[in-house]
């Protein structure tokens, strides 16, 4: 990779939900701004697997900076995705007191919500199933959320990233922090296989390895923890049944298993929450997906698992201290955006907005650019248009390659060829859902192939699934 | 007169649609593909395709029908977008093997786990999959998917399947059978690396994890009816055919909707008649209540 004009204003260290969003909002500014991220793609790591709510932030510990961010940003969605393209519903959530214990919790909750500003009812068990029919109807209760949403967190990512490469930040992937030199108590120089880059401000939204990061930029020793959860995902003939989140009532630890309509009409089970000892672990098992089935239906009975048409796990990056989001007490030109478990996806606008001040606050003084563009020229999937005929206006748009997921050659070819590119058959089905639909590939995982290898280059069987290693094939077949 | 969309042109599709259309019925078929005939052989698919447009029937081809809402379906193809309104939906659109997930198969979502219809796909355009695949099934389809990945320059090549099924034909002698096995869990980092096999009746007690596992399951006299790991770099899913089904409000029973697609293995034109003249048989007597005399009332 060419190194690129080396002096950057800020150097954002991350290519998530975070780091992207920091990047769009920083891309108003005529700074020179750039991202690097070990992956080879953006979105690669807990902002691809996680449960896709914009959350309201009823239930964040009240006056937490946790809570005031994600309050901030929720509001802001209809906005913020419709300029960006993504998928976003305001569905609301109903909590659910399965028993008369969580049911005494109730009143607590209602007062946390309404201390952080987020209208909430508490709801009888008949009012349940009335807001909610497809909720158990043997609850002890439960409390209303209208305000909640469902997002496509990876789109959402990828939006913010499209933006601010459109808006001229640089995003390095497979570019892994190698090491940091500092002067005094800042950080002057950062390392990368490709590049040396001497960034004035550089933020930490490495989400799984802010730890690591932290600790190559010589600022606070802190620890960052896998916490595996994993997912069942469920046909939209079965999505349809589902129309608003089903949550347990959250405890500290966690929000437990939900049952979650996803903006794109299929239906999210899980999450499990196990902490590993390493950060690469995304298996499944049997065992757990069996238990994250049973809880599941003890919020909604008769959830049928012949609908699941994809198993997987992500990983969220859980920490003693959430939100670590302030200014590097050792190095001041650093910026912390750590320990965002569960809440990246919907304190992002928010999150964004805080970082900036701290930049500001450290020093940043660029002014907003002439030229900044507030959204995306986005092609609107042929599954999302509401005027068909438009999205169907070209030969490539009526050109249907995923049946399942009815996503046409335009929108694959805007995958290719977008400020931020796919660059792999999965980074084509994270911008696109093609092979994600319920054949999983049996019908058009070779024709995607062979779009791909031909925007991509190189031989068929090379092409990468996602990261380096993960090809297609291992070898030219002989001729059958 | 009442009209009937066929989705699908395969044997089935065809079948029914030259039926239908001698049955004095508006006929249309809408194939994905811009020519008709599904998997079938070309000769096969022409001939059939003749003779359904002798009958009467249209064909729209280039053609996804996208969605069906109960009184026509949503097309999106070659001309752009349309509206067919029909009395009848007939679901032809063939079948597909099982998923990974319809199949149970956990552990890691690494690359090398493909599906056999789109492996087979891959390997005629020159990607060989494994130079050791696994491929779970046992019918003609999965033994093809076999004899391809040998063709193709695979250096050892495996098949598994669950007790109960038996190999339907000639498998080549230099594959490796595990009978009476499923395939658990997959691992690997970037590609696949290890598959664990595990016998059925294990799988009652629900285990799908590689933990008390045998490290090499080739000595059969070692792996005494337990599970066991294999060294594989790819697995091509082949087992456990199902319908295809991606017009969405005709993915389960409703009203209007007739569905004709391959259930199992026997991918054979007689089937495939027999089953479209069966489809045929509920069509009319839905849409010609009294004048066809059917026994038993089931949309299937």
């Amino acid at each position: 990779m060419s190194n690129p004009d080396s002096d950057l204003d800020v150097l954002i260290i991350g290519a998530g939900v975070v780091g992207s969003a920091i990047a769009c909002r920083l891309s108003e500014f005529d700074a020179k701004v750039a991202v690097i991220d070990r992956r080879h793609d953006i979105a690669e790591e807990a902002s691809k697997s996680n449960s896709g709510i914009a959350a309201s932030g009823w239930t964040l510990p009240a006056g937490s900076l946790e809570a005031q961010l994600v309050c901030a940003s929720s509001p802001r969605w209809e906005d913020v995705c419709r300029r960006l393209g993504v998928p976003f519903r305001r569905c609301g959530t109903v909590a659910i007191a399965r028993t008369a214990e969580d049911a005494e919790q109730i009143p607590q909750l209602v007062r946390n919500a309404e201390a952080n500003g987020v209208k909430v009812r508490a709801l009888t068990p008949g009012e349940v199933v009335a807001v909610a029919p497809h909720a158990t109807p043997d609850s002890a209760g439960g409390v209303e959320v209208p305000a909640e949403g469902v997002i496509d967190s990876i789109r959402l990512t990828i939006g913010y990233g499209e933006l601010a490469a459109a808006n001229g930040v640089h995003f390095y992937f497979a570019e892994p922090l190698l090491g940091a030199t500092t002067a005094g108590d800042e950080v002057v120089e950062v390392r990368t296989p490709g590049m040396v880059l001497r960034p004035r401000f550089v933020v930490n939204a490495a989400g799984l390895g802010a730890d690591t990061v932290s600790r190559a930029l010589g600022c606070e020793d802190f620890e960052i923890i896998a916490r595996r959860g994993e997912w069942l995902l469920l046909d939209r003939e079965f999505g349809r049944r589902v129309p608003r989140i089903l949550t347990m009532m959250p405890t500290e630890r966690t929000h437990g298993i939900m049952v979650i309509p996803t903006a794109h009409g299929t239906c999210l089970l899980g999450p499990t929450a196990e902490d590993l000892d390493n950060k690469h672990d995304r298996s499944t098992s049997a065992d757990v997906l069996a238990g994250v089935l049973r809880e599941c239906r003890t919020l909604m009975p008769g959830i049928d698992e012949r609908y699941v048409i994809k198993s997987f796990s992500g990983l969220r990056p859980h920490s003693e201290r959430t939100y670590r989001i302030e200014r590097s007490a050792l190095k001041p030109n650093v910026i912390q955006a750590a320990g965002i478990r569960s809440t990246g996806v919907s304190g992002s606008l928010g999150i964004a907005d805080h970082v900036l001040e701290l930049l500001h606050q450290a020093g940043l003084d660029r002014p907003p650019k002439a030229s900044f563009a507030s959204g995306l020229d986005a092609l609107l999937p042929f599954s999302e248009a509401l005027d068909c005929r438009l999205a169907a206006a070209t030969a490539l748009g009526r050109t249907v390659v995923c049946a399942c997921e009815k996503v046409t050659a335009a929108e694959i070819h805007r995958s290719l060829t977008s400020p931020l590119p796919a660059r792999s058959i999965s980074g084509i089905a994270k911008r696109t859902h093609a092979t994600w639909g319920r054949c999983q590939g049996s019908a058009c995982l070779s024709g995607v192939s062979f779009i791909a290898s031909l925007y991509l280059g190189g031989q068929a069987w090379e092409l990468p699934f996602g990261e380096p290693g993960s090809t297609l094939g291992v070898a030219r077949a002989r001729n059958v | 007169m009442s009209s009937v969309v066929i989705a699908g042109s395969g044997q089935r599709g065809l079948a029914c649609a030259a039926k239908l259309a001698a049955a004095g019925l508006d006929v249309t078929v809408v194939e994905r593909l811009p020519h008709p005939g599904g998997q079938e052989p070309e000769r096969e698919a022409g001939r059939l395709a003749r003779d359904a447009r002798r009958a009467g029937a249209r064909f729209v081809l280039g053609t996804l029908a996208v969605q069906y809402d109960g009184a026509g379906i949503d097309v999106l193809g070659v001309d752009g977008t349309g509206f067919l309104p029909c009395d009848a939906l007939i679901v032809a659109t063939g079948s597909r093997p099982a998923t990974r997930a319809e199949l149970g198969i956990t552990g890691d979502r690494c690359a090398g786990v493909v599906p056999g219809s789109a492996a087979l796909h891959l390997t005629q355009a020159g990607v060989l999959l494994g130079h050791r695949p696994l491929i779970a099934g046992s019918g003609a389809f999965a033994i093809h998917c076999a004899q391809m990945q040998l063709a193709a320059g695979a250096a050892e090549v495996t098949m598994t399947f669950p007790a109960g099924m038996t190999v339907a034909g000639e498998v080549p002698a230099e594959v490796r059978l595990f009978a009476g096995y499923r395939v658990a869990s997959v691992h690997g980092s970037a590609r696949v690396e290890v598959a664990v096999l595990r016998p059925e009746v294990e799988h009652s007690q629900g285990h799908g994890n590689a933990g008390d596992v045998l490290e090499d399951g080739r000595d059969e006299a070692q792996r005494g009816g337990g599970p066991f790991r294999i060294t594989v770099d790819a697995l091509i899913l082949a087992a456990d055919m199902r319908p295809m089904r991606n017009i969405e409000g005709a993915i389960s029973e409703r009203g209007g909707v007739f569905f004709c697609q391959p259930c199992g293995e026997d991918r054979s034109e007689q089937a495939a008649l027999a089953a479209a003249t069966e489809t045929c048989r509920h069509v009319l007597a839905a849409l010609r209540p009294g004048r066809v005399s059917i026994r038993g009332a089931s949309t299937r």
